[in-house]
Order: C-alpha cells, then structure tokens, then sequence
C-alpha cells in the first residue's frame, strides 16, 4: 500500500465489521482499503422494499476532512438519484462535516430511500412523475426493485 | 479569608455532573472540605479527588495556600492624559522583543476531562472548543482548516470577517477570532489573509481587482466623478472596469472570449459572478458569495422554483 491508513478509517471499518447497522453491509475492498462495497436494504415502508441495492463507497485522500464519494451501482427509480448512480444528498456536498463518519452517510442513505425529497432532485424527469403523480412513481419504483434490485 | 466556593462535582463513571456551593474557611484543609461535601452528596469523603486549576490536591492542603479572591474584583483606574475616569484595568500579554500585542486564543483550552476528539477519536491535551462543548484537537483543527482554506470554504460573519463554524455536524459555533488561524502556520495564515481580501472586494459593488498579470491586487474604486476607468493603486494600470482592458472593448462584438462565457455560464443573482454547471443538479450554492440559487430560474432557490420551472 502506497501510505500508511489512517487510524481512523481503521477504527470505522472495525467497528462497521464488528458492529453493523442493521440493513447496511460495507466491506473493504481486499486490494484498497479506501473503497467498500456496499449494500443497502430497501427499507420496509417503502417502495424498495424486498430490493438489496449495491453501492461503493471510497474515501478521498482528504477524508475526514472532505465527504466520500459515494455511488448507487444497483439501478433505482428515485428522484434524488441519478442514471448514473449519483446521489443528491446535503451531507455528502456543502453540509460534510469531518465529525460524520461513513456509518452516518449510508445511515442517511437509507433514511432518504425511506423519504423521498423530489424538492431538490438529481433526477428530474423521476422528481416530475413523483411530484405529479406519487401513486405511479411508487409502482415504477416498486417495479425497477423487483427487476434489478433481487440479491 | 471566608466566603463561599461553587465547586462541580463530577462522577468519573457516569459522567453526571452537579454544581454545589459551600462555606469555606482560610484556616480549613482539603480533607475538611471533602468532609463537607460528603454531608451534601452522601458520597463517602475517601472516594472524593479535589482538582484545582488541572491539579489534584493533597488532603492536608490548606485552603489559605490557594489564594482565593473573589474573581469579579477590577481594579479602577483614571487615565493620565484624557482624564476618563471610571475605567477599569485590563491586563494583556505582549512581546519584550517586538512590543507588539499578543491575542489570548480563547477557543484553544487544555481537555480537563479527556474528551474524546470529535473528528478522529483521540484524547489529545490541548483542544479546540468554540463554547459548544464539541472538542477536536488541535491537529484535526488544523487539518480541517488548511482543507477549508484549500477550497476557501470560510464564511464571512460580520463582525468576525471571514471565519470557520464548528467542525461538528450542523454547530454553527464560529471561530470569534482570525488569530486563531496561526495554528496553520505563517504561509497558510498569509494566504487566508490575501484570499479573504480578494474575497472580501470581489463581492463588493465598489471592489476590483486589478487585471494586470503581474500584479492581481484587490483595492476599491472611488465612485464620484467615474468614468468606468480605474487606475490600480499599486502598479498604476489603467483598465475599464467592465472589460478589464485597458483599450476598453465592450462596444465590440467579436471579443470571442466573453461570447464564450455568456453563452456557457449563468450569472449569480446575488454577486454576478459567472457560473458554469458541469454536473449535478441545479441546487447552486455560490463560492463566490455563498448564495443559494436554481441554474434553471437564476433566482434565490426555493422549495418551488425548480418545480415551476419545468412546468412552463
């Protein structure tokens, strides 16, 4: 390995390997400690339910000081999430803070699957359906879980 | 001496704290104290540490050996050449070499209770707590600040200037003096303080930069009798303001360099600073300014603005 880990990321992968958050994997990759796989269950009130999405997740040479990167590698149908997986969420940009660790990120991750905030979308054609007609957006998404999202 | 002390008495275990205050005496020891204490809190004296100003105190101290004052005595003073009277004395630390003034840091404290570090767990000695109890030590302070000021993230809270809120999540604590900044050393602290100027006059209606490239200082420009020409300060370049030329161009059409920034950028509406959207959505959060705005609307962002949007 090029440099030496930080203590830190060391201290969070143990304790997200010891003690994970219930619905949430992340393991570190074998060959860069930096970057985990990721998995997310879709929570049960709401229309990702059943569905297990991948995600990865990688530490920036500046973390804690700066957010990680974080990516949806599973297809969804949600309006704060891109076709490419991106994920438009405050902590993750302007409202990082180096106190949040990455157990806090994918805990927001699975709380925005659980509430979806078409105000402030990534994906605008899904934010217009989920705005002006929630009932078929719901079903589509409920529709992509089963088609792409089964472990 | 007699009077009364507020002392805090803190369980090691749980960490629950309560105030008390008692009656002392000059001629009274520490282990008298502990017995006082022990008949207010039922805990049993033995088990009882004093600590004083980071100390812990033998049970045969004297009391009178503390000196204890009642803090809030000022001394009042009259000065010699004005003659105000009814002044207090303060007192301050300077330099016998350079004579100059030195700051007191009052966000940097020792860990007394050897807290962990917000930001990477360790219990290190010496602290940063901007008065909300969220404690990072002093590497993870720096770093976090050498990082602000790396992407000039700072915010400008008057009277303050441009400053750095509390790295903990959602605190808005903010560092009350720039002195402070020291801590990143001196070439990073000249730095903040050239890039909080420019900062400072580019949102400024009345700020410019000079365009020279071997100059680039910041000054304001005197608004009475202008003719939309400014002169720099420093190296005398004389320059229109609007074109940053010195043969103004504005009344050209083929200048291809700003048809090519008006046809890929969009203004802030706040700063007017031209902004170019490569990715994301359309939630700008001005680096410039620090204003919020929809790229769509080129207006305030609002929970409804974009969505209007897409409906016209």
């Amino acid at each position: 390995m090029a440099a030496q880990l930080p203590r830190r990321i060391i201290k969070e992968t143990q304790r997200l390997l010891a003690d994970p958050v219930p619905g949430i994997s992340a393991n570190p990759d074998e060959s860069n400690a930096r970057y985990f796989h990721v998995m997310i269950a879709g929570p049960d009130d709401s229309p990702f339910a059943g569905g297990c999405f991948k995600l990865e997740l990688f530490l920036p040479e500046e973390y804690p000081m700066a957010a990680p990167k974080v990516r949806f590698m599973t297809k969804i149908y949600h309006p704060n999430i891109d076709k490419l997986g991106r994920i438009c969420l405050d902590i993750l940009k302007d409202k990082w803070s180096p106190a949040l660790q990455i157990r806090t990120v994918l805990l927001s991750i699975q709380a925005l699957l659980s509430a979806p905030n078409p105000e402030d979308p990534l994906a605008t054609d899904v934010a217009e359906q989920w705005k002006t007609n929630e009932a078929e957006a719901i079903k589509t998404a409920k529709q992509w879980t089963l088609s792409y999202a089964q472990a | 001496m007699s009077g009364a002390i507020t002392i805090l008495v803190q369980d090691r275990k749980t960490g629950q704290r309560r105030n008390l205050t008692l009656e002392i005496d000059a001629d009274e020891n520490i282990a008298e104290l502990t017995k006082n204490v022990e008949k207010l809190t039922h805990i049993p004296s033995d088990e009882l540490e004093v600590v004083f100003c980071g100390k812990k105190l033998s049970k045969s101290t004297m009391m009178k050996e503390l000196s204890l004052t009642p803090a809030t005595k000022r001394i009042p003073v009259t000065c010699e050449d004005c003659c105000a009277s009814n002044l207090f004395a303060e007192f301050k630390f300077k330099c016998l070499t350079c004579n100059d003034l030195a700051a007191a840091l009052t966000h940097v404290r020792g860990n007394w209770q050897m807290e962990e570090c917000c930001v990477c767990d360790n219990k290190e000695k010496i602290i940063f707590d901007l008065g909300c109890n969220h404690i990072s030590c002093k590497n993870c302070f720096r770093e976090y600040l050498l990082s602000t000021l790396n992407s000039f993230n700072f915010i400008n809270k008057p009277p303050y200037g441009y400053t750095i809120s509390c790295p903990y999540q959602g605190c808005n604590k903010v560092v009350k003096d720039v002195h402070h900044f020291h801590i990143m050393g001196q070439s990073a602290y000249s730095e903040y303080q050239r890039k909080a100027t420019e900062r400072l006059i580019l949102v400024d209606d009345e700020g410019v930069t000079c365009p020279n490239a071997l100059c680039g200082q910041s000054f304001f420009w005197e608004p009475y009798d202008d003719d939309g020409r400014s002169q720099c300060p420093d190296c005398f370049y004389t320059f229109c303001r609007k074109c940053t030329e010195k043969e103004c161009v504005c009344q050209s059409d083929d200048d291809l360099t700003k048809s090519t920034i008006d046809a890929t950028t969009r203004r802030c509406p706040n700063c007017n600073v031209a902004t170019e959207r490569n990715g994301g959505c359309s939630h700008i959060h001005c680096t410039s300014c620090g204003m919020d705005w929809c790229f769509k609307c080129v207006t305030a962002w609002r929970e409804e603005c974009q969505w209007d949007h897409w409906f016209n």
